[in-house]
């Protein structure tokens, strides 16, 4: 069970409109993260979350018998996210990019911590696609490398190797302004 | 997790902008609604893609770009075939029926080449000698006549 994941009822029948605003609730600020980092758009995070709470919707036992929600809904919205950019024209990709960085931090009022999380969002978004999303679980959920698998559908050992070598080009890039900060 | 793991950890993500809240709700309670509503006496409208255009999801260029690859390969094929079968130059089939004829011939053709003997249907001239030192097989092997 990840750490931030509140704990969830027992396996429910189907669910009610309370149920879907009490997933909402718990789980759509650590989904919006999860798929701002996956697709780098608001738009498409957008998309995303719509997708994923509508399925909830319709398909109510889809919940049912999943021992850890947060995860469940993690893989979930990353198989979403992945749907969704297939289904992309190429056209439409091109113009996702030209829109520019998108910011996957809090603005911060001190010109110093802001500056950093600009120089951070813009390394997370030079990762390769897979070691970005290794990275944020394991930073911003804190899962540990089993659930990391899990989510992703890799081996814990590639989950280690993706997470070392984004840490290491991460480190490389943003030690000048880390070392300012600290 | 060492210090710099650390200080990224404390770097708060992204608000969800509070906002999208009513909008995702009521769109996937919008969804429910209409998945819930019972089927009508109207026939369901055609879908907008054949079934079959699934199968060829997500990369329908790439798939016809190995259906065109396949009929020229298909169409190469062809057209290098022989003209007719049965032209001479290949070995010749028997047919079940004919099968204990055709072993006959064959054993009867086998028994002459082991006699030396020659086909008398063969003209003599389409013999082919052997290949090597052809004297030798006229010339008979010469006797060394000790001293």
């Amino acid at each position: 069970m990840l750490p931030n994941a509140p704990v969830p009822p027992e396996p429910s029948s189907p669910a009610p409109s309370d149920d879907l605003e009490r997933l909402y609730d718990a789980h759509a600020a650590a989904l919006f993260a999860w798929v701002l980092s996956i697709t780098q758009n608001e738009s498409d995070c957008r998309d995303v979350l719509q997708e994923v709470f509508a399925r909830i919707a319709i398909r109510p036992g889809l919940l049912a018998g999943v021992r850890d929600e947060r995860a469940f809904l993690l893989r979930l919205a990353k198989n979403t996210a992945f749907d969704l950019r297939r289904r992309r024209s190429a056209r439409e990709k091109y113009h996702a990019a030209l829109a520019g960085e998108t910011p996957l931090f809090q603005e911060s009022p001190n010109p110093d911590e802001a500056a950093f999380r600009r120089a951070l969002s813009e390394a997370l978004a030079g990762l390769p696609p897979e070691q970005r999303a290794v990275v944020h679980l394991k930073l911003w959920e804190e899962a540990t490398f089993e659930e990391i698998a899990e989510i992703l559908g890799i081996p814990a050992n590639t989950a280690a190797s993706r997470y070392r070598y984004a840490l290491d080009k991460l480190r490389a890039r943003l030690r000048p302004l880390y070392d300012e900060i600290v | 997790m060492d210090d710099f793991e650390q200080f990224l950890n404390r770097q708060p993500p992204r608000p969800l902008p509070p906002e999208w809240r009513a909008g995702i709700l009521a769109a996937a309670r919008a969804g429910r609604e209409e998945d819930a509503e019972p089927a009508s006496a109207e026939p369901a409208p055609l879908p907008a893609h054949p079934w079959w255009l699934a199968w060829l999801w997500p990369s329908p260029t790439a798939w016809a770009a190995v259906a065109c690859a396949w009929l020229v390969i298909l169409g190469l094929n062809a057209a290098s075939q022989p003209e007719a079968a049965g032209a001479g130059s290949g070995p010749v089939y028997c047919s079940s029926v004919e099968l204990p004829a055709c072993f006959a011939a064959q054993q009867r053709q086998l028994h002459l080449l082991l006699r030396g003997d020659v086909d008398p249907a063969q003209p003599r001239d389409a013999i082919p000698l052997p290949r090597g030192n052809p004297g030798a097989l006229v010339r008979p092997p010469t006797q060394t006549v000790m001293a």
